[in-house]
């Protein structure tokens, strides 16, 4: 396949579920909630839908850790707005608040469930009530059960959106980026996204070792019999890939 | 602080001004203080109007119009003469971003996420912005060529660090040239183009 530079993620089922779920909260009537909860488990490409829609709407995006206390998720959101953060968390929350106010940039909070988890869903509710913007919450597949418990912030999520399990055309999406010197056919897409049983990360580690394996075949272009011909397989290994702490 | 950042500044803490009255504040000529505030009112971010004659002012504070903030921001827009917005620099902001976001990631996967259709990132592009950011130290490489797997181990800021033309790499964040070393001395080697 050509380096087809028009080309982007956003035909992605999850993506376009995902960006779909931020334009609602972005274009609501007022008088309407403004947070919205994309959740599903790990594989299912929910950091390329956050990734794709934070660039796309030039979004704060923040990753919560599980060792943070409030006043550090509340630190962490000031520094990633460029803000130098306050001290109390008291006046971080209004510093947040009132600059979100002043930008048009939503906010996004991934991993959602350490904040749940450390019973401190109030401190977003709370910068919610102080500036209205529009915020994604990005978590597990639990996200929409464990918030039922803070009745007064899951009455403020405009819409609960789950993250879908990859179909072949997803696969057909992401052969452009991950098969791009090679051409490769759709029975064999079909047959990649089949055995990745609908995770995201698995369609794409194939995919690049089909271009791998292709190339250093000599050849340009692979189908389903060239590929089985191979006896290369698939990989269908769980790629439970530990986030790592990163600052 | 640029041009554009004080000149925002003060219509931020003005909210309704007229242009003698910027000019006072600012150091800045009259043809950048104008070309700004035309482009911002084009933008539907300030809105001109007239001024009656008896508050017209006299002399060099003798003006027409003033104008009125009506679309606030924090930071200072950047605006074409046409009023559209500048979009330079966008594409290096999404990788970046992209890359915080992945943490752990390839080639591919950063092309994949960072184009929008508002915005393209070309192939080479990201290639050459990986390399640069591995070079400063920021992005652990493992494995080699087009595959090679890298990890974000320096995240300094939400700004992205840029290349700059004479090849070196400058952080927003930390407002200082990260690469080369200030106490490396420049290899001589043949860099790659950019």
């Amino acid at each position: 396949m050509t380096d087809n530079g028009h080309s982007t993620i956003a035909p992605l089922k999850n993506v376009a579920m995902c960006g779909r779920a931020l334009d609602r909260a972005m274009t609501r009537p007022q008088h309407l909630p403004g947070m919205v909860c994309f959740y599903g488990p790990s594989g299912f490409g929910k950091s390329f839908a956050a990734a794709y829609t934070a660039n796309k709407y030039q979004a704060y995006y923040i990753e919560c850790k599980s060792t943070w206390t409030k006043k550090a998720i509340l630190a962490a959101i000031a520094r990633e707005m460029g803000l130098v953060p306050a001290t109390t968390m008291y006046e971080l929350t209004e510093q947040i608040s009132n600059t979100l106010v002043m930008t048009d940039r939503p906010l996004i909070i991934d991993e959602m469930d350490h904040i749940v988890k450390r019973e401190a869903v109030e401190i977003v509710r709370d910068i919610y009530e102080g500036s209205h913007v529009p915020m994604l919450l990005i978590g597990e597949e639990n996200l929409p059960n464990d918030l039922v418990k803070w009745e007064r912030f899951h009455g403020r999520i405009l819409d609960f959106v789950p993250a879908q399990a990859a179909d072949a055309g997803d696969a057909k999406v992401l052969s452009k980026f991950y098969c791009h010197k090679v051409s490769i056919a759709d029975d064999l897409v079909t047959e990649v996204a089949k055995r990745a049983k609908g995770s995201i990360r698995r369609i794409c580690v194939n995919l690049a070792r089909i271009e791998e394996e292709t190339l250093s075949a000599g050849k340009t272009e692979m189908d389903l019999p060239g590929w089985m011909a191979l006896k290369k397989g698939f990989w269908t290994g769980e790629a439970v890939v530990r986030k790592e702490y990163v600052r | 602080m640029s041009t554009r950042e004080d000149l925002w500044k003060q219509i931020r803490a003005l909210g309704i001004f007229t242009i003698p009255q910027l000019l006072e504040t600012t150091s800045l000529d009259r043809t950048t203080v104008d070309l700004y505030v035309r482009s911002l009112v084009k933008a539907g971010r300030l809105k001109k109007e007239d001024v009656a004659e008896s508050q017209a002012g006299k002399g060099v504070y003798a003006t027409k119009y003033r104008y009125r903030l009506i679309r606030d921001a924090l930071e200072a827009p950047r605006v074409r003469k046409d009023g559209s917005e500048v979009t330079q620099g966008r594409g290096r902001q999404n990788m970046w971003r992209s890359m915080r976001i992945l943490k752990r990631f390839d080639l591919a996967t950063i092309w994949a996420a960072s184009g929008t259709e508002d915005h393209q990132v070309a192939r080479e592009e990201i290639k050459t912005y990986i390399l640069f950011l591995a070079r400063a130290g920021y992005l652990k490489k493992t494995g080699e060529g087009e595959k090679a797997v890298y990890m974000l181990v320096r995240y300094t800021g939400p700004k992205a660090p840029m290349i700059q033309r004479i090849k070196q790499v400058y952080d927003q964040n930390l407002k200082a040239v990260v690469w080369p070393h200030p106490d490396q001395v420049p290899t001589g080697k043949k860099e790659e183009n950019e």
